[in-house]
């Protein structure tokens, strides 16, 4: 166990709180938290990666990066129609 | 362990404090404007710590290298036009409509 892997583990129990806002809060708060939820996970897979020391790992986190973007984008599109 | 391990360690812990600093403000906040603030927080500053770990490690002219620095400008990148999406949503939400109310010109 490296330090890349203890901040791994350490990221994935930070997403607990993101899932307590996410259960709880309104609709456009778990949106921001879902943001937040799949920064962290990136940031997870590249602590992985690295600790791992398997350069193929990285073309996971570059993808989950830019549907970071996309996913969020498309989720503020739909809810801008609807009245949640 | 020589210096450059040091300064791995350093920049992985202080890339692991800021997200968790973030979640937790994420938490403690009561409105989406304010967390949104931790959301942009947390795509900037640990993936940039995080990367220049990674970098100081391998090397910036390495495969892991690039990529973390690829991954670390996406997240920065991508997180500000998200950010401004939400933030309008936001708005849109709760004021409806983007202009300034007659009392927020009042204010300044």
């Amino acid at each position: 166990m490296n330090v890349w892997l203890i901040g791994a583990t350490i990221l994935l129990a930070a997403l607990l709180p993101c899932g307590v806002v996410i259960l709880r809060a309104p609709i456009l708060d778990s949106l921001v938290a879902l943001e937040l939820v799949t920064t962290l996970a990136t940031v997870a897979l590249v602590l992985l990666a690295e600790g791992y020391h398997r350069s193929s790992y990285f073309a996971v986190p570059v993808v989950l990066a830019f549907l970071n973007v996309v996913g969020a984008l498309i989720f503020v599109r739909f809810l801008a129609d609807r009245r949640l | 362990m020589s210096a450059r391990d040091y300064a791995v360690d350093l920049l992985v812990g202080g890339g692991i404090a800021a997200e968790v600093v973030c979640c937790l403000g994420l938490l403690a906040m009561r409105s989406a404007i304010d967390r949104l603030h931790y959301v942009g927080a947390a795509a900037t500053l640990g993936p940039a710590l995080i990367a220049a770990a990674v970098c100081v490690r391998e090397g910036l002219v390495s495969s892991q290298g690039m990529n973390a620095v690829l991954i670390a400008l996406l997240l920065a990148f991508g997180s500000a036009s998200v950010a401004g999406a939400t933030a309008r949503l936001i708005r849109l939400r709760e004021r409806g409509a983007l202009e300034s109310t007659p009392a927020e010109r009042e204010r300044g």
